[in-house]
């Protein structure tokens, strides 16, 4: 695969075109040998600008380019859920899949919850996978690209990026290096703890009401930050209003890069750029008036229900 | 006999005016943080990732003063809490996980807030200056229903949804239809806990124009997830389609029979 057929995807996929079954396999291959040389812990350099859950939005994702500039011009690091939900899960995947072959030092992705053959089943991606191509086969190819995906990133060693949150069975950064994570998500331990833990106003550590997973209290925060001389802990994974959301005297930052999430919250988006001092400044960025088009016309549709 | 009626939509508030009932629906964006923040105190527990508070759905007949109002806050004071939540439904890992937790992090048995994270509720509507609610011989007549008049006004909502951390689905939503015959609720929770259990409790309100007589009909459907899965796939695959499950509608017509119904008459 040239750098000019390269190119020339990334131009159709800005279009919300999707690549023939073929390329898609020959591109899934090449983002296969990147991540296969990545770290658990993805090293990155500031300035970056750091994006939470896209969850198939495309015309957002453009909403987003257009706040935050194109790539390679901006640094992106992008934390995981980039499938499900949204109407262009394949377009949205594919654009940033190719984006990161052609310009690998200037675009990081990290793996979500979503990324994940079980919750793809259920959410969306797999069905739409299935209408656009006729078969499973770019949903298999893009679920071993899931399985290489790092686990999280740090920034400069002072910020680190994480699709859910801590683990109680991680104490340093180290111990994220050592996992062995090219697999689905597993049900429990370090790896399914960092992909779907949420942090909470509380004391020490906690368990959901729902039987599994773990919450974090903003002293779990401050002690690993303080062990592993941190400043920051990015995280995505849950909706928040207003794009972003501070916890913790502002050593916990949720971000949320889906506006309008489902197409019906009315919720503003946010994208966080860290500049060279890893000073903070967060973009607000609402959703593309052709984002959703589609489920205006599905919504109103009057039946006679029983 | 054509009865007036007149319809209005402004600003994410839509209705109608025909006979002596008013109906108003409101669509607003989810609540922001400080809305959430005082729900939570209000309820006692972590409200759903989706809290549409401001929608609702307000029937009103203007002579008496009488009103069915659907709001996610009274739906959401249903929802059971405490120590009562101990024996209830847990995700399809549950069991594993929390064996695996214990081993390794024998120290963290704290659960962070108990209460029905399914957000199940009984919620059938918030009723004002209703003169009694008794049982009822007489159904929804559902004969009547099927005549397909035209429909004067129509519109569905959603009060509330929850991903329930990606382990399925609950949600609270209406919809509504008015006809020169008279008008139709239908409310529904619906719940899927992936791997584990399926929920559809319906509450329908049927009024009819030509008795005045006004009906609510409560139905509590209840269905393992295998039995609802097996009848659209095959489980032992490991690459099906299971996103037809997000649909209620879809969902209902595989369900066993009510585990729970009732019929009542309301007067006003």
């Amino acid at each position: 695969m040239t750098q000019s057929d390269l190119d020339r995807q990334i131009e159709k996929l800005y279009n919300c075109e999707i690549i023939p079954e073929l390329e898609v396999k020959l591109l899934c291959d090449k983002a296969r040998e990147i991540f296969i040389e990545e770290s658990n812990v993805q090293r990155i350099d500031s300035p970056v600008t750091i994006c939470g859950d896209i969850h198939g939005q495309f015309y957002d994702l453009l909403e987003l380019f257009k706040v935050g500039r194109k790539c390679p011009e901006t640094n992106y690091l992008f934390m995981g859920d980039f499938v499900d939900r949204g109407f262009y899960s394949v377009e949205t995947f594919l654009l940033l899949l190719a984006l990161k072959v052609r310009y690998p030092d200037r675009v990081t992705l990290i793996r979500g919850n979503h990324e994940s053959r079980q919750i793809t089943q259920v959410y969306g991606f797999y069905d739409e996978c299935m209408r656009k191509y006729g078969s499973a086969n770019v949903w298999r190819y893009c679920c071993e690209v899931f399985d290489y995906l790092s686990l999280a990133a740090i920034v400069d060693d002072k910020v680190l990026c994480v699709h859910g949150g801590l683990s109680p069975s991680i104490n340093t950064i180290d111990q994220i290096r050592t996992i062995d994570r090219k697999q689905e998500v597993p049900h429990e331990g370090g790896m399914c703890d960092l992909l779907w833990s949420d942090p909470e106003d509380i004391k020490g550590w906690g368990l959901s009401p729902r039987g599994a997973g773990y919450l974090f209290g903003g002293d779990i925060v401050k002690s690993f930050l303080h062990a592993n001389k941190l400043d920051l802990i990015a995280r995505a994974h849950q909706l928040v209003m207003e794009g972003y959301k501070l916890m913790f005297d502002e050593k916990c930052v949720t971000v949320w890069s889906a506006p309008n999430y489902c197409y019906r919250c009315g919720n503003v988006a946010a994208i966080l750029r860290l500049d060279e001092d890893l000073k903070q400044t967060y973009v607000k960025f609402d959703a593309a008036a052709s984002e959703g088009r589609g489920m205006a016309s599905k919504m109103i549709a009057p039946d006679y229900f029983l | 006999m054509n009865i007036k009626h007149e319809t209005f939509e402004n600003d994410g508030l839509k209705g109608i005016k025909i006979n002596d009932w008013e109906i108003h629906s409101s669509h607003k964006p989810i609540l922001q943080n400080k809305g959430i923040e005082e729900y939570c105190q209000c309820l006692g527990f972590n409200v759903p990732e989706m809290l549409f508070g401001d929608n609702y759905l307000a029937v009103k007949h203007i002579p008496s003063g009488f009103s069915i109002n659907l709001n996610a806050l009274d739906a959401l004071k249903l929802v059971e809490k405490g120590d009562k939540t101990s024996g209830m439904l847990k995700v399809k890992i549950a069991e594993n996980w929390t064996k695996k937790s214990i081993e390794k992090n024998s120290s963290i048995t704290k659960i962070v807030n108990p209460f029905d994270w399914t957000f199940s509720t009984k919620y059938n509507g918030t009723l004002l200056n209703e003169k009694q609610v008794k049982e009822s011989e007489i159904g929804i007549d559902y004969e009547k229903l099927k005549i397909p008049e035209p429909l004067l006004f129509f519109d569905q909502n959603v009060l509330f949804e929850d991903d329930l951390g990606d382990n399925g689905v609950s949600s609270l939503s209406y919809k509504v239809r008015v006809m020169q015959s008279g008008f139709f609720i239908l409310m529904r929770f619906f719940l899927r806990v992936d791997g584990v259990s399926v929920r559809i409790w319906d509450t329908r309100i049927y009024c009819s124009f030509e008795n005045n007589l006004l009906i609510r009909e409560i139905t509590r459907k209840q269905s393992t997830f295998s039995d609802i899965a097996n009848r659209i796939v095959r489980l032992d695959k490991d690459d099906e389609d299971l996103s037809m499950l997000n649909n209620s509608d879809f969902v209902n017509t595989l369900m066993n029979s009510p585990e729970f119904g009732s019929n009542e008459q309301i007067l006003y």
